[in-house]
């Protein structure tokens, strides 16, 4: 998986086209949360050295939150909270960035096992192989200040113009 | 669809039915996942529980973290397994170190002969930037979302 910077600064760039800022904030939520999801998994996997007894499976529960159905229902949860009237949209914008997040972490290339895209229906893992699993490292310290600034130009200068007197 | 048009999915009359269907259908996913991850006949514990089957088939071990370097040729590993023992040169490997390995199971030394190996040296910077990320998303949800009359809005809504 690409870091949370990656994928938050993604999503921005993905909106840029859009003349408002609306919806952003949760479409980017719903890129993030697909990782968010996975920090049980790790913290269990790393106390499962020192504790034996947590149990194997509760490392691997965690894991259907990082593909499509998982996606689906984790954005359907959050979107419960949204008040009704904005509830449809707010699941749209959670799912389209969580589909983000996922064709972002496509790119990738790891040993073994690629996405089980379509889990449980089938077994069947694919990524891209595009680009090494630490190649955002070198990537994060300009595209968050270039995508920063392009955010700001594109929204923020308009807000500020707009409040002006 | 008349399905999902009579769960009523977006009403709040059904959120409280819809949050547990809905928490009901990942758990079930997570658990249907942990029960094929733990059969996958693919694993360190699968090939020690039955090694002469095994002896000699192929492992994969993606991001896993080198948790001791006994001597030059061999060396532990570690992620949802503790300490797999890998026969393979060691030089400049270190405790704490990600890498990736593709090795074949030996019943006779009990360890994954390595076949291919990938250092993930930039794995530390990688993980730096995924907490930071994480703080980042901590602080930043409060200045994004408010919570008013028991929903969850976003503040530029």
């Amino acid at each position: 998986m690409a870091d949370l910077f990656t994928h938050t600064c993604v999503a921005v760039l993905a909106r840029l086209p859009q003349r408002h800022a609306r919806w952003v904030a949760t479409f980017v939520a719903g890129t993030c949360l697909p990782d968010i999801a996975r920090v049980p998994a790790m913290v269990l996997t790393k106390a499962r050295w020192t504790l034996p007894e947590i149990p194997e499976w509760s490392c691997y529960v965690w894991a259907p939150l990082h593909l499509p159905l998982g996606i689906a229902g984790g954005s359907y949860l959050v979107a419960l909270l949204f008040p009704e009237a904005q509830r449809r949209r707010a699941f749209v914008e959670l799912l389209l960035g969580g589909m983000l997040h996922l064709a972002v972490d496509l790119t990738q290339s790891h040993f073994g096992m690629g996405y089980l895209l379509f889990f449980p229906f089938s077994e069947w893992d694919f990524e891209l192989g595009w680009i090494g699993s630490e190649a955002t490292v070198l990537i994060v310290p300009w595209l968050v200040p270039l995508t920063a600034a392009l955010a700001w130009w594109r929204w923020g200068r308009r807000r500020g113009a707009a409040v002006a007197p | 669809m008349r399905v999902w048009a009579a769960l009523r999915p977006w009403a709040d009359a059904t959120r409280p039915r819809n949050a547990v269907l809905a928490a009901l259908l990942l758990v079930a996913l997570g658990g249907w996942y942990a029960k094929l991850a733990m059969a996958l006949e693919i694993g360190w514990r699968q090939y020690t529980s039955d090694p002469d089957r095994y002896d000699g088939q192929q492992l994969t071990f993606p991001l896993w973290e080198v948790t001791g370097v006994p001597d030059a040729n061999h060396y532990l590993i570690s992620k949802v397994v503790k300490d797999v023992p890998v026969e393979g040169d060691s030089t400049g490997l270190k405790v704490g170190d990600t890498v990736s390995v593709i090795g074949d199971f030996s019943k006779d030394k009990w360890a994954v002969v390595q076949r291919r190996i990938e250092v993930h040296t930039l794995r530390r910077w990688k993980e730096a930037i995924g907490i930071a990320g994480i703080l980042a998303w901590a602080v930043a949800t409060p200045l994004l979302f408010r919570w008013r009359a028991g929903r969850l809005e976003e503040r530029r809504g």
